[in-house]
């Protein structure tokens, strides 16, 4: 059964009817976003893989609870950056920098790419997380500013910043 | 003010567009294995739910009171013996009534017939004595006629458990009248009274 021309909203309502395959579709349509967020947050593929497993863990059982009025997406991020900031003060963040360098190792042969990851590492936590969220989770500002619990022209600032800082970094020669 | 905002916000979108190009290009993924056991972790859920929520279910819907339809079915049931009772009631009260008028009645002709073997001492002509009595329903002529059927209809125990249950109800109902209409007949009557209802020698 293909659900392609499904919200959401509706795949999830039906995982907790009891469609499994629903939930499939769900996760694929989400899959990468949500890994690159942990990702380019964390710098840690590992812990990415970590996390993203964690929190569809908690989709798949908290999905009979999902509240209709709340988009899915919306819902998805915000138990992503829950978890992820839980993560980054259970690990002291160090431990995530010091393996922030064997990322861009591994990354090596993909100049532009690293160029990227650079940058956004560069990026102060707030601008980064909000600016992630938005491009990866394609929340508005308000989501963004509800998902990082701040007011919706703080996060317009941060966004703002975000992208010109970017900008910057990106455009310098290599 | 417009023309600030317009490079502002093309240049906001060529970030955009930059960082997902660059994106499309990064060949990191996350693992297979999360994706698997992310998918079997969802699966097993389900089953778990479909297990837990079979008995539970069905345990919810016993305890639960009966539906609408079954509370009908089950409202009728409780009617129904009441349907059969009360004729029963009604057709016991009735014979009871019956049994009531006839002794009376007898009685009635017993004490008749003493006095007038008394006031007649030794001059009973034995056709007088002998002649028959004519049942205790019989003496009420019309009044009691037009009831003995419905009094017949309801003594017969039978016909009070019978299936036509409303039919006897009524019926029955309409013999309490008439033994109301016997016995104050009975009852007034002073005990020289019925030697006018006897024969005429």
């Amino acid at each position: 059964m293909t659900y392609d021309g499904e919200t959401d909203e509706a795949l999830i309502g039906r995982y907790a009817g009891g469609d499994s395959s629903a939930f499939e579709m769900l996760y694929r349509r989400h899959e990468m976003r949500a890994w690159r967020y942990l990702d380019r947050n964390l710098s840690d593929q590992a812990a990415a893989d970590g996390l993203l497993q964690e929190v569809w863990f908690l989709i798949a059982r908290d999905a009979e609870q999902y509240d209709p009025g709340t988009r899915f997406r919306t819902w998805l991020f915000s138990l992503i950056h829950t978890r992820m900031i839980d993560s980054v003060q259970e690990s002291q963040r160090q431990a995530a920098t010091e393996q922030a360098a064997d990322t861009s190792t591994a990354a090596a042969g993909h100049e532009p790419l690293i160029a990227l990851n650079d940058a956004i590492r560069q990026l102060s936590r707030e601008q980064r997380e909000a600016f992630l969220l938005q491009m990866e989770g394609q929340l508005s500002i308000d989501e963004v500013a509800r998902v990082t619990d701040s007011t919706f022209e703080t996060t317009k600032t941060r966004l703002r910043n975000a992208r010109a800082h970017l900008r910057e970094l990106l455009d310098q020669p290599a | 003010m417009n023309a600030e905002a317009e490079p502002s916000s093309s240049r906001q979108e060529d970030v955009d567009d930059k960082y997902r190009r660059l994106s499309a290009l990064a060949p990191s993924r996350p693992s297979v294995w999360v994706r698997r056991s992310v998918l079997a972790h969802a699966k097993q859920l389900v089953a778990e739910r479909a297990i837990r929520i079979g008995p539970a279910a069905a345990a919810h819907v016993a305890d639960k009171p009966m539906p609408v339809t079954t509370e009908i079915q089950s409202t009728a049931e409780d009617s129904a013996p009441a349907w059969r009772r009360r004729p029963a009631i009604f057709g016991a009260g009735a014979v009871l009534v019956a049994v009531v008028i006839a002794l009376v009645v007898s009685q009635l002709y017993h004490d008749l017939k003493s006095p007038t073997a008394l006031l007649t001492p030794g001059s009973p002509s034995p056709a007088t004595a002998q002649q028959p009595i004519p049942p205790a329903t019989e003496t009420m002529s019309p009044t009691t006629q037009a009831a003995s059927p419905a009094a017949q209809a309801t003594s017969p125990t039978a016909q009070a458990t019978s299936p036509t249950a409303p039919v006897i109800s009524p019926t029955a109902k309409a013999t309490s009248p008439t033994a109301q209409a016997i016995s104050p007949t009975a009852g007034t009557t002073p005990p020289d009274a019925p030697a006018a209802t006897l024969p005429p020698r």
